[in-house]
């Protein structure tokens, strides 16, 4: 079957700048998100994954953060050319976005039936009366599982939990097209995460939505997600169906170190096999891949010159390694 | 992993209740613990249930409400303030958050070498010096960085700040309080396993503090698990994982995304609702409002922790009163 693609991104290169320094945030990023589809982007601190989504709503600050080149493509629109009048119809409306942390994402002078209502007010597409605002709110409420009469109460009176249940149901007023979830559970416990992954799950089959979901969890990836991109960088060094990620065995020598990263909850080893060193400094990349100061099959190509992508079917690594691998091609 | 198998830290009953306007906060509602010379207790539970209280109470930082702390034996609960800097060298913290827990205004090697000069350990300055370079050597830290400030490192080096300034004192037990939660996956693990070759090689006995489920089974000898002050079960680790008993344990447990294609296959257990108020709790359960199997056995009394065999131990009523 032929799925249709909802986002393009391509060779997006985003820069800030402070002072004298440039800090490369994106370098190249490719990716296709179809529809109804869910894409994980993995990748640790600074790999990008926020200035990739920031970027796709453009919502990148002001003075410091750039967009050098690169496309990107919303169901036929190119977002990069949108005047900021264009940009706000699709913004909440057609593209909404999921904060990582659910405290500082509500005002906490607001009442949250308000903030909520702010949305469809600002994006009243089926001409409701405001009198109708208000019941939409309650039904929105109830159905992220918060009693409707508490829209009235603020921020500060919810748990974790529940602000992020109300961070949600504000993303989702309009129902989107595509929902971008910017590490929607990190900041809750796991009983509640398992809630509110459920949650999502389910909403994104009754709104038909696509999604992209940003996590360093690859537990939360092999749960939700359909795709998988793994950001290095600000590079996609490994892109995958999930099969190719959790059933197939060769990896990028990153994602390798992630997986190796993570105590088992089956296994009987006693040390972990963790990658040396840090994340280069953004500012200062490594020349040739930008990860060969860490990577244990590092050659004297690695340290000069850019790895191509090898592809096999679905799968796509951005390694050398890969070179003599079977079936995988040079793009 | 016990080369003697005598006790070195020992809870009974200990409680820690905060005032809350006139009613109380059970923070911490009669735990009873026992750690091993050089193992490692791994206190696991969610935001609000007592784990860091816990720690904390354990060494002094808060002053216990009810209950008693042995330390080698001796009850350290209730100590003056001589007895009290002198337990400080013999029980450390690490901090969750290596941001916060390091003066920005302190080198490195000053850092390091405060706990040296407080407790008058080492009063020469050159020999304090070569203490700290061995601590940084100890725990992977570069020389270069002695004289570097924390802004300058990344979370990974400032925990491991963190962990020589533990180990100045050459303390016998450490708690650590959540301490790889704010780092990276790939940083996180390097300090795991940096945890464990120091237990190894100075025979530290931890109690470690975690939200994390994978990391708890990964570094604990024994698991206590707690639910809104009280520890509802406790046993060997990997036991403990492969057949929880606990209706709690069970959904913490079946919650946990696990990364590997079986994921999709196993349903989780979602258990609904939120932790209950730790103010003026009643007696009974205190999962019983969110429990699957809940009965009206549940409540009107609390439960003890059982012993089941084996070291394993539950709170329960599905397994006899």
């Amino acid at each position: 079957m032929e799925q249709s693609t909802l986002l393009e991104v391509r060779d997006l290169r985003v820069e800030y700048t402070s002072g004298q320094s440039v800090v490369h945030a994106l370098n190249g990023v490719s990716f296709d998100l179809h529809r109804g589809e869910t894409l994980g982007l993995v990748g640790e601190t600074g790999a990008g994954k926020t200035t990739t989504a920031l970027s796709i709503l453009r919502l990148l600050p002001d003075r410091t953060g750039h967009i050098r080149s690169g496309e990107i493509v919303f169901d036929g629109i190119p977002l990069l050319g949108l005047n900021e009048h264009a940009m706000e119809a699709i913004r909440g409306a057609r593209i909404s976005m999921i904060f990582q942390d659910p405290m500082t994402a509500l005002n906490p002078v607001i009442p949250v039936g308000k903030q909520i209502e702010e949305a469809l007010f600002l994006h009243n597409t089926d001409g409701l009366p405001s009198s109708a605002l208000g019941s939409r709110v309650d039904e929105i409420l109830g159905m992220v599982g918060i009693a409707p009469e508490r829209k009235k109460e603020y921020p500060h009176q919810f748990s974790g939990g529940m602000k992020q249940r109300v961070v949600i149901a504000m993303a989702l007023a309009c129902t989107p097209e595509l929902l971008i979830a910017d590490e929607p559970t990190t900041a809750l416990d796991v009983t509640i995460q398992a809630q509110v992954l459920g949650m999502m799950a389910e909403f994104k089959q009754k709104l038909d939505m696509s999604m992209i979901m940003i996590t360093h969890d690859l537990g939360i990836v092999a749960k939700t997600c359909d795709r998988v991109a793994v950001l290095y960088s600000g590079q996609i060094v490994e892109t995958g169906t999930f099969e190719d990620f959790f059933v197939g065995q060769k990896h990028h020598p990153y994602t390798d170190g992630l997986f190796g990263s993570i105590p088992s909850l089956e296994g009987e080893e006693t040390r972990l096999h963790p990658i040396e060193g840090e994340l280069p400094d953004p500012t200062a990349l490594p020349e040739g891949c930008a990860f060969h100061p860490r990577c244990p099959h590092c050659t004297e190509r690695c340290r000069t010159a850019q790895p191509p992508e090898f592809k096999r079917g679905t799968h796509m690594v951005r390694c050398i390694l890969f070179e003599k691998e079977e079936g995988y091609r040079e793009q | 992993m016990s080369n003697s198998g005598t006790v070195l830290v020992e809870t009974i009953g200990l409680k820690k209740h905060f005032p809350a306007g006139k009613r109380k906060l059970h923070a911490v509602d009669g735990v009873d613990l026992r750690i091993e010379r050089g193992s490692t207790l791994g206190v696991v539970g969610e935001s609000g249930c007592g784990k860091t209280t816990l720690g904390r109470t354990i060494l002094g930082l808060l002053p216990a409400t009810d209950g008693k702390i042995l330390f080698e034996g001796r009850d350290v609960t209730h100590c003056d303030k001589k007895q009290f800097k002198a337990m400080r060298r013999e029980m450390q913290i690490i901090f969750q958050d290596p941001y916060s827990s390091i003066n920005p205004r302190h080198s490195i090697k000053k850092t390091i070498a405060e706990p040296l000069l407080v407790n008058g350990i080492i009063r020469d300055r050159h020999q304090r010096e070569e203490r700290v370079r061995e601590l940084m050597e100890t725990v992977g830290l570069a020389r270069r960085l002695e004289n570097s400030y924390p802004h300058e490192l990344d979370g990974g080096r400032r925990q491991r700040v963190g962990i020589a300034r533990a180990l100045a004192v050459n303390p016998k037990f450490i708690v650590c309080d959540e301490p790889v939660s704010a780092l990276d996956v790939s940083v996180q693990a390097q300090v795991l396993n940096l945890l464990m070759d120091l237990q190894q090689q100075l025979g530290l006995t931890y109690l470690f503090i975690t939200h994390d489920l994978s990391v708890v089974r990964h570094i604990s000898t024994e698991i206590a698990v707690m639910y809104l002050g009280q520890c509802i079960e406790r046993g060997p680790a990997k036991e403990l994982f492969r057949s929880p008993l606990h209706p709690y344990t069970r959904a913490l447990i079946s919650a946990i995304p696990i990364p590997s294609a079986k994921a999709r296959e196993t349903k989780t257990e979602v258990i609904h609702g939120e932790l209950t108020s730790p103010i003026d709790p009643q007696p009974g359960c205190r999962f019983a409002a969110r429990c699957p199997q809940a009965g009206p056995r549940c409540t009107g009394r609390d439960l003890p922790l059982r012993d089941m065999g084996g070291g394993r131990h539950v709170a329960c009523v599905l397994y006899g009163e």
